[in-house]
């Protein structure tokens, strides 16, 4: 990916992962599994970049992790939403869905015709 | 949503230095170990997968480089916020205390605002005098002061001073040490003429002191070379408060001319805000040195007389110059342009040039103020600990009182560390407050301190300093620890199941060491603040009881300011009409002209040959000091004449035979078999036969020039036209029937229309002359006073509130003891015995501790010894006086508690 699109998808990346958590705490293989599962496969996230996106977070307040036990009884770290987060995430979802509205809403409107003939 | 509970049971365990690294290892491996896993379900087999896994993630190492980073700064953000709020829950618990009860807040508060206060009025004075150069000095460590140390020849003892001759400052321009020197004097003179004249200080300086402090000009410039010659055209410098005040600092005074002393100069500049030269004393006008001291003397006999002390000296070292070798330089250039006097004995041989800190006083001759402030400083901080001492107590007693509250809080699972915390913070947030309060002290106090103690020392304007404010930053940080440490350690260190099961009856039964020892170093600090007041009010009662000889507020110092261009001889026949004007006042008892005035001024012209006597033992004062004077003179200062007579109008007369009245001292020394009268003495003059001077009458010694002269001074007076004596007199001394400073006013309106020759009628009572000599234990005294007072009162306070406080929780017992027929006497005498007890503790150790350091405050008393069993017994009565004042109340309510109602309670 070339690096625009890379920072790009940082910040989509952080709004995709707080929406994993939003439901309940996961550990990061398990924000991984979620995202592959609910968008069919057609996001591919570089693993790093996950887990980078998850220690920022952290950094800023919006997720606080602990370590507990996984499903597959092993130690695994666990990451939550906090009160912040969740505000940043219903900021950041409805940020998202005006920018697509207008973004379709370019792109729904006919182009003008292209032959040499009258309009 | 909130996680597991289980999982934030263990978040709190990571507060304890978690292993970043480590972690992120861990949860990276996790997410590897899972991948591998599903792949290999998918039918990769292990070593593909592994690889797989790998590849996915990215750059495996620089990312668990970034993870920890990211990690570290979430840590540090997270221990930031958390010593934040705990310091955020702390102050606002203390200051929730401190709403809750505000009476005792208000009490903790003006006790260290007080103590805190005083201090930071010392130290506004110890700074100016003792540590900071003078205000617009650049460089300051490299400006020194001269001083002339030498054995003088008449006493042989060695003295330091500062006043020197003008041949002396062109000495040590040749000094190489020295980049620069400069010299100055100062000087009070009338300000403009007739209506609105009054008097100013003046400050005469050479061209170079300005370029040699670094001090540059608000407005217009400073004096050139030439304009300070002889000759020059008049310029002077306004002081900036000069300006303000007289000028209402107007932009444009630059060119205007304003008449000071005998000339009318031209303002060519304004110096900066604060400026007083290389001293403390203000000044409101600045001269050109050589020409004004050739227009106020009306001759240049100064400029190469070696014999004519007026001027001090200040120089800048050269680089790289140490003052030792300056004042080495600077010694022999002094010695080899005097060594014909020194070869013929009339001059010391060891008189040596000392480059001294331009602050004044850490020089080898600190004013008295500068000593005594020193003391004061160290006085003001006693004053704080026994501030801090008390509220420490009252503190105590608080914590003692809630004691089972904080007994509570630990079984609760509060840490001691997190109770101690909170109890010092409590310390802080009064401490701050009290601060806050003590700016105000600190600004009235200081002003009145400055304004009536120290009018002679500058202090910088209005304002806080940064110096100031650092200072009682410090003060504070130090008063909260020492007030707040052992109530804190106290309380925190409570015996949780003794405080529980104890009830009220049983906490605070045990007397608490700690008060009582705090108590006693109260009293003992009290003591000593006591006794030093008592030594300094009896210096001063000494001081001022003086008696000098003459009668000084009785008498007035009348001095006329010509026009510069009056001759002589006119200005000698306008003194003798105004004589005769004042002599006629109802209010003038008798006056006389005089040429020199007792602490003020003092001529000597040399040794006077006795016939008969060899060579004149002169005393340790050296001298012979000698006054011309008119008839009437001895009568206006009330000075009595024990053999012969004084000068009568005979001997006023031009031509009449040269005459002589000798004080008691001199006549005892030069003729001790008792027959001075009649007897002739020769007086230095060009010829080799001087006429022979008789002598008709003794008069009493008096104080020629200080308080502290412990041998009588050798003083004649000749009388008006003596040939040994030329010039105009310069000046009447009127002796008023009551006190001078009341006839002051019709003095100089009797003379200011005598002649249109008369700029100025200056009148002053000799007492003002005698005042500032008084300042230094005049400042000791008022302020030990004040502070040994304050600390007494707080100290009797403190007692109090602990007598108080056992009362009240003795009352069980008290009541047990009433219910039982025990008399009301036994209450009360428990009650007296323990507050005298402990106060008597304090007086035996203040009184040792005083006796211990009065050889530190001998110096600066007068006449007074520091162990002067006068003042020790009159500071214990006071001590043992506040103790019974004390107890009085709570003995008072012991004798008042109901037994049933004691009994009930609790």
């Amino acid at each position: 990916m070339s690096p625009k699109q890379m920072s790009l998808l940082q910040g989509t990346l952080d709004v995709l992962v707080l929406q994993a958590l939003a439901g309940a705490p996961r550990h990061g293989y398990g924000v991984a599994e979620w995202i592959r599962r609910t968008t069919d496969g057609a996001l591919e996230i570089e693993d790093g970049a996950l887990y980078t996106s998850l220690h920022r977070m952290e950094r800023r307040g919006w997720l606080e992790s602990s370590w507990g036990t996984s499903e597959n009884n092993r130690r695994a770290k666990y990451y939550a939403l906090t009160p912040k987060g969740e505000r940043h995430l219903s900021d950041a979802t409805q940020d998202w869905a005006r920018y697509a509205e207008a973004v379709f809403k370019v792109l729904a409107t006919r182009p003008p015709r292209r032959d040499g003939g009258r309009a | 949503m909130r996680l597991p509970a289980g999982v934030r049971r263990l978040f709190r365990l990571r507060d304890i230095r978690p292993d970043v690294p480590g972690d992120v290892d861990e949860e990276l491996r996790y997410h590897v170990e899972r991948l591998v896993e599903e792949l290999v379900d998918r039918g990769a087999d292990r070593a593909e997968a592994e690889r797989e896994a790998r590849r996915r993630f990215g750059d495996m190492a620089a990312y668990r480089r970034a993870l920890a980073h990211i990690d570290g700064e979430t840590m540090s953000r997270r221990r930031r916020s958390a010593t934040m709020d705990i310091l955020w829950r702390n102050v606002a618990m203390a200051v929730r205390g401190i709403r809750r009860s505000p009476g005792f807040a208000f009490a903790v508060i003006t006790i260290l605002a007080l103590g805190i206060g005083a201090n930071a009025v010392m130290f506004e004075v110890v700074d100016r005098l003792l540590l900071s150069p003078p205000e617009h000095v650049v460089e300051a460590h490299d400006v020194r002061l001269l001083y002339l140390r030498r054995t003088y020849l008449g006493s042989g003892k060695l003295e330091t001073g500062r006043t020197l001759t003008y041949p002396d400052y062109q000495d040590f321009e040749h000094v190489s040490g020295f980049s620069r020197v400069a010299a100055y004097a100062d000087r009070r003179a009338t300000f403009g003429r007739s209506e609105g004249a009054h008097e100013i200080r003046t400050m005469l300086a050479s061209a170079s002191l300005f370029p040699l402090l670094g001090v540059r000009p608000v407005m217009g410039r400073f004096f050139t070379p030439e304009e300070t010659a002889l000759g020059a055209n008049l310029t002077a410098i306004l002081s900036f408060e000069f300006w303000r005040r007289q000028f209402g600092a107007d932009p444009g005074v630059l060119g205007s001319t304003i008449d000071v002393g005998p000339g009318t100069y031209t303002v060519i500049g304004v110096a900066p805000e604060g400026f007083t030269g290389p001293e403390l004393s203000p000044v409101d006008v600045w001269l050109p040195l050589e020409r004004s001291q050739e227009i106020w003397n009306g001759n240049i006999g100064w400029v190469d007389n070696r014999n004519w002390w007026w001027i001090h000296v200040v120089a800048r070292l050269a680089p790289g110059v140490t003052p030792a070798a300056a004042d080495a330089e600077a010694t022999a250039a002094h010695r080899a342009a005097r060594q014909d006097a020194i070869a013929g004995g009339d001059y010391s041989s060891d008189a040596t040039i000392v480059a001294a800190p331009i602050i004044a006083g850490q020089g080898p001759d600190p004013s008295a103020e500068s000593r005594v402030a020193g003391w004061l400083a160290a006085v003001s901080a006693i004053v704080l600990l026994i501030a801090c001492f008390n509220v420490a107590n009252l503190l105590l007693a608080r914590a003692a009182r809630a004691k089972r509250e904080i007994a509570v809080r630990v079984a609760l699972g509060v840490s001691r560390r997190r109770l101690l915390a909170e109890l010092l913070t409590e310390s802080l947030v009064l401490a701050i407050l009290s601060a806050a309060a003590a700016l105000l002290v600190a600004r009235l106090g200081g002003q009145a301190v400055q304004k009536v103690l120290l009018p002679d020392v500058a202090f910088a304007g209005s304002g806080l300093g940064g110096r100031l404010l650092t200072f009682m930053g410090i003060v504070t940080i130090v008063t909260a620890l020492l007030a707040g440490i052992v109530p804190a350690l106290q309380a925190s260190r409570s015996d949780v199941a003794a405080a529980l099961k104890g009830g009220g009856a049983g906490s605070g039964r045990a007397r608490s060491g700690a008060r009582v020892t705090l108590l006693v170093a109260q009293a003992t600090l009290s003591v000593i603040l006591l006794v030093g007041a008592g030594l300094f009010v009896r210096s001063l009662d000494r001081a001022r009881g003086l008696d000098l000889g003459f009668e000084a507020d009785r008498v007035a110092v009348v001095r006329l300011e010509w026009n510069e261009t009056l001759p002589t001889q006119e200005r000698a026949a306008l003194y003798q009409e105004a004589i005769d004007h004042v002599r006629r006042l109802p209010g003038v008892r008798a006056a006389g002209l005089t040429y020199t005035v007792p602490f003020q001024s003092s001529v000597s012209i040399g040794e006077p040959r006795v016939p008969g006597v060899d060579s004149l033992p002169l005393p340790p004062s050296g001298g012979p000091y000698v006054n011309k004077v008119s008839s009437g003179y001895f009568e206006a200062m009330g000075l009595r004449i024990l053999q012969g007579r004084a000068l009568e109008p005979s001997d006023d007369a031009e031509g009449a035979p040269p005459v002589a009245v000798v004080s008691a001292s001199m006549a005892r020394g030069i003729w001790p078999a008792g027959d001075a009268l009649g007897s002739c003495m020769m007086l230095p003059d060009d010829s080799d036969e001087p006429p022979c001077t008789t002598v008709v009458g003794v008069v009493e010694d008096h104080r020629r020039q200080e308080l502290v002269e412990t041998e009588p001074h050798w003083l004649y007076y000749l009388n008006e036209h003596h040939p040994a004596f030329q010039g105009p007199p310069q000046g009447i001394m009127a002796g008023t029937r009551s006190d001078a400073r009341r006839a002051l006013r019709s003095l100089q309106a009797e003379l200011a229309s005598l002649s249109g020759q008369i700029r100025f009628v200056s009148a002053r009572s000799l007492q003002d002359n005698v005042d500032p000599q008084l300042r230094s234990w005049k400042l000791g005294a008022s302020m030990f006073t004040i502070f040994g007072l304050l600390a007494l009162v707080v100290a009797g306070w403190g007692l109090y509130s602990v007598l108080a406080f056992e009362v009240a929780s003795r009352r069980r017992e008290m009541g047990i003891r009433a219910a039982l027929g025990a008399g009301r006497g036994r209450t009360i005498r428990l009650v007296f015995r323990q507050a005298l007890g402990l106060v008597s503790v304090g007086i035996l150790l203040g009184l040792a501790a005083s006796f211990a350091g009065a050889r530190l405050v001998e110096p600066l008393l007068f006449r007074v010894s520091a162990r002067d069993p006068a003042v020790y017994g009159a500071v214990a009565v006071a001590l043992l006086a506040a103790a019974a004042l004390a107890g009085s109340l709570p003995a008072w309510r012991a004798t008042r508690v109901d037994p049933r109602e004691a009994l009930q309670a609790e």
